[in-house]
């Protein structure tokens, strides 16, 4: 834009240069300096041509003074240093054809003075000898000085032939009749000395008069003829027609300029007209780009409105999905709380049931060694009663396989009884006790596992590889009985076919979740192996997959995974039937950012776990 | 008029040709030799009294002791009456001085027509060592010390004081110098009665003897060039020839110029003897005398002349509205 302003005032800088320049071009005909000059020069040409009358008159004897001539010369010499000067920027550069024909002017005005000057001189003098010769000549040779006879014959002829030989010289200029006027005068001349004083002065005038007008005249004829013959009206012609050429010339280029400075005015309103148009033509074309972008803007607006009402409706909808999630956590939470409660209500439950179960069991631990007392002294007393061996051998028969069989089988139930409420009162312990939350250094609780199992390792002849272990993040009692319940089973369940190897490590690749880095630890074993269906069931109370292979209620496993878990690890197992078993814990290696206080899966197991 | 162009402060004077009026030409251009002086002339009148002040100033002169108007006495016919005038340090001229009266209509100044303006003139006789003997730097620096010329130059020309504006102002002034209204001039203007029968009978005379061939036009003279001694030799019968003698020739080296001067204005010849360039005829008569011998080559009566000396009285005119004396 600021370029396109640009560019416009250059080329109107340029036009408006191009203008003056032409109108100065234009500006060059001078027409007043033209008709100066022209006039000049006709005055002067009219002062020649009356000059030249003037010559013709006083040359004829015609003219009064010589003033006029005078005055023609001054004026001619004003007229020409007016042309000289010339006024008019017409000829200002100066033409050399002007200049050559103005100095010729001048040339020939300075000669037609100086001719002048002398035509003047010589013409006064013969004018006044022809006007004084023919009275002299009668003075002197006239009737009334025939009276006084001084003068007579021949010489009086000779005077008379003489007079008219002038007077015919000075109006033919005949070269005869002069050579005739000579002789008479050479025959007067002869005769001088016979004459009185007074006729010999004016004879002697008559011939001094005759000689001036014969040597005066041909000179003023000369003169005269010269002063004619001048071209000064050729050169002031020419002067005129150099003038009239240039003028004309200049005129012509004016006139071409002239029509350029028509031209361009024309051209330029056309352009004018052009960038008017194109500006419309643009200005309409901004309109419509202006409408365009505000037809732009409003759909841009409706867009941005409906993305308004969208987002609203969308936050409408994340607020109602935040109300229902909240809802929604709230009833989890509702759950969970009520799951804890239930949890809590059925630890208290499985406690309490224990606790309650113990006295009874007592009681029947206590009364069937009491029936067994009491079945040894009925025995006794059967041996002591002389009773027929018949009735002695019946009775002790009934005492011992009927009651004895009785009470032993009172007495196994009862120590079934008792072990399954002990594992019950440790699985509710091992959700319930507080944790001891710290960094558990492993190598010495493994150290001190191994050590404690060390008659059953004997027994079992098994070889068990601890490798160094790094440390975890956790409860050290929790994390001594996980190893030491992994540990034991894989001691338990050892193939007795083939030597058994324990292996208890660490991968080198802790597992890293949203919230912590655990330490993935395993026992491995080449024992029995767990079969695929047996899996699913592994981790759940009073499941045992080997009810031969070792003792015990079915609750170890499902302790561990409940410690497991409750530290924020999980155990997994892997295991190929009759080849061995892997047990994989993790634990964090260090403090979980944020401590668990339950996790679903956790409360999900125990509900598993029970029901 | 002049080749000296002078630059002139005051638009409105324009200086008329020094001519008669197309009122006194005309009709009497053919009938008479003789034409009046035109009655006014159009001058700046600040120049004419800035010239008249230089034509008397004598710092114009090397020694300060001639101006113009010492050898140009208007109170004594623009002349000194002297045959040669007493120059700077009194060295005395070569020539007889002419008449400043009525110079602006001669032809040509000087008797050897030497100077074609009045303004080219006055060169002459500021350097000549017989006269004024000073230069245009000296006069210049004379009359810049002088508060009033400054003055009075600064006020007419933008130039100021120069030797064109100098002689412009002085050239100004002798051309007021005109002598109209004499009593020829009435008569040449109709007034039949302005002139006696006598002076009327000395008039045709002056046309008859054919002193009007060279005395002619509106000065009676000072139009045309003339050789001294046509009918005789007039240095020869005089003697002692000079080198002024030589007149015309010693400006144009022309043979024919030889012994050329320009001939006289005769308006004033009553009041201005000696005549002559070499102021050798005292009188008129002798003047007369001469002319008739050596230029006319005829012999003129006591009686003719006497009419021709008072024809001649009728000549000189007024200047400031007052005879010439």
């Amino acid at each position: 834009m600021k370029w396109g302003w640009l560019r416009h005032a250059v080329i109107v800088g340029l036009c408006l240069m191009i203008f003056v320049v032409l109108f100065i071009k234009t500006q060059k005909v001078d027409n007043a300096g033209h008709e100066h000059m022209i006039g000049t020069i006709h005055d002067l040409t009219m002062q020649d041509a009356a000059l030249n009358q003037n010559i013709i008159r006083t040359h004829h004897g015609m003219l009064g003074n010589y003033d006029p001539f005078v005055r023609a010369i001054a004026e001619s010499r004003e007229l020409q240093s007016d042309l000289m000067g010339n006024p008019s920027t017409l000829y200002r550069k100066g033409l050399p054809e002007v200049d050559k024909l103005t100095a010729d002017a001048r040339m020939l005005l300075d000669k037609k003075e100086a001719l002048l000057e002398s035509f003047k001189s010589k013409n006064a003098i013969l004018k006044n000898s022809l006007r004084y010769f023919p009275s002299i000549v009668a003075m002197t040779i006239g009737d009334e000085a025939e009276d006084h006879g001084r003068i007579n014959g021949e010489l009086k002829s000779e005077l008379s032939d003489l007079a008219v030989d002038i007077l015919d010289y000075s109006l033919s200029g005949s070269d005869d009749v002069r050579m005739h006027a000579s002789d008479h005068a050479d025959e007067i001349l002869e005769k001088l000395n016979s004459l009185s004083k007074e006729d010999r002065a004016n004879v002697e005038l008559i011939l001094l008069h005759a000689n001036i007008i014969v040597r005066q005249k041909p000179a003023v004829d000369s003169l005269a003829a010269q002063l004619l013959s001048l071209p000064t009206t050729q050169v002031y012609g020419g002067l005129n027609t150099a003038y009239d050429e240039e003028y004309g010339r200049v005129v012509r280029e004016a006139n071409q300029y002239r029509f350029f400075l028509y031209l361009f005015p024309t051209l330029l309103l056309a352009y004018i007209a052009y960038v008017l148009l194109r500006l419309k033509k643009n200005t309409t074309a901004l309109h419509d780009a202006v409408e365009h972008l505000e037809l732009q803007k409003i759909e841009l607006t409706e867009s941005r409105e409906k993305l308004r009402q969208f987002n609203k409706e969308l936050e409408k909808r994340v607020q109602e999905r935040t109300v229902e999630l909240d809802s929604t956590n709230a009833q989890l939470v509702y759950y969970l709380e009520d799951i804890t409660r239930k949890n809590e209500e059925n630890e208290m439950f499985v406690y309490s049931v224990s606790h309650d179960l113990r006295s009874p069991l007592v009681n029947l631990q206590g009364f069937s060694q009491e029936l067994v007392a009491v079945s040894d002294d009925i025995r006794k007393l059967i041996e002591q009663c002389a009773c027929s061996e018949e009735i002695k051998k019946r009775g002790l028969k009934m005492v011992e396989e009927d009651m004895g069989g009785s009470i032993r089988f009172i007495q196994a139930g009862v120590v079934r009884l008792s072990n399954i409420m002990d594992a019950l009162l440790r699985l509710s312990r091992a959700g319930r006790v507080e944790y001891q939350i710290q960094h558990v250094d492993l190598d010495p609780i493994i150290s001190r596992i191994v050590s404690s199992m060390q008659s059953i390792i004997a027994q079992r002849g098994a070889t068990l590889t601890i490798q160094p272990l790094p440390a975890a993040w956790g409860d050290p009692t929790a994390i001594e009985q996980i190893f030491a319940n992994l540990i034991g089973n894989a001691l338990n369940y050892l193939n007795p076919k083939r030597p058994g190897l324990i292996e208890v490590g660490c991968r080198p690749e802790p597992e890293t979740t949203a919230n912590a880095t655990l330490n993935v630890y395993y026992v491995k074993d080449n024992g029995l192996g767990i079969s695929e269906q047996a899996k699913s069931k592994l981790f759940k109370i009073f499941q045992r997959m080997h009810p031969d292979a070792a003792k015990g209620e079915g609750v170890g496993l499902a302790i561990v995974r409940r410690m497991v878990e409750r530290h924020g690890g999980r155990i997994t197992v892997e295991s190929t039937e009759g080849e061995g078993t892997t047990f994989i814990v993790t634990l964090p290696a260090e403090q979980i950012k944020q401590a668990p206080i339950f996790s679903t899966s956790e409360q999900a197991t125990l509900e598993a776990e029970l029901f | 008029m002049g080749t000296a162009r002078v630059h002139t402060n005051t638009a409105a004077v324009t200086v008329v040709p020094v001519s008669a009026s197309d009122e006194d030409t005309g009709k009497l251009e053919s009938a008479e030799p003789i034409q009046p002086i035109p009655l006014t002339i159009a001058l700046d009148p600040a120049k004419v009294a800035l010239g008249e002040k230089l034509f008397n100033e004598t710092r114009l002169s090397h020694d300060n002791t001639i101006a113009c108007a010492t050898c140009h006495d208007l109170a004594s016919g623009g002349t000194d009456h002297l045959i040669h005038s007493l120059g700077s340090g009194g060295a005395t001229g070569d020539v007889n001085s002419p008449t400043v009266f009525n110079s602006g209509l001669n032809f040509r100044q000087f008797w050897d027509g030497r100077a074609a303006t009045l303004e080219d003139q006055i060169d002459g006789p500021t350097h000549h060592p017989k006269e004024m003997n000073s230069s245009w730097p000296e006069i210049i620096g004379k009359l810049n010390q002088a508060p009033d010329y400054v003055s009075a130059f600064t006020h007419l020309y933008p130039d100021g004081i120069t030797s064109l504006t100098i002689k412009d102002a002085i050239a100004t002034f002798e051309r007021s110098l005109i002598t109209p209204n004499s009593r020829f001039d009435k008569f040449l203007r109709g007034d039949k009665q302005a002139i006696t029968n006598d002076e009327k009978a000395g008039y045709a005379l002056f046309k008859e003897y054919g002193c009007v061939a060279c005395h002619q036009g509106i000065n009676v003279g000072g139009n045309m060039f003339q050789v001294l001694g046509v009918m005789a030799d007039y240095f020869k019968d005089r003697g002692n020839e000079t080198k002024a003698d030589l007149g015309r020739f010693n400006v144009t080296g022309d043979q024919a110029d030889l012994h050329t001067f320009r001939v006289p204005s005769l308006r004033l010849a009553a009041l201005t003897a000696p005549y002559f360039h070499d102021g050798t005829a005292k009188t008129l008569e002798q003047a007369i005398d001469a002319m008739a011998k050596y230029q006319l080559g005829r012999y003129i009566n006591d009686r003719d002349k006497q009419l021709i000396i008072k024809f001649l009285h009728t000549l000189p005119g007024e200047y400031k509205g007052k005879p010439l004396l």
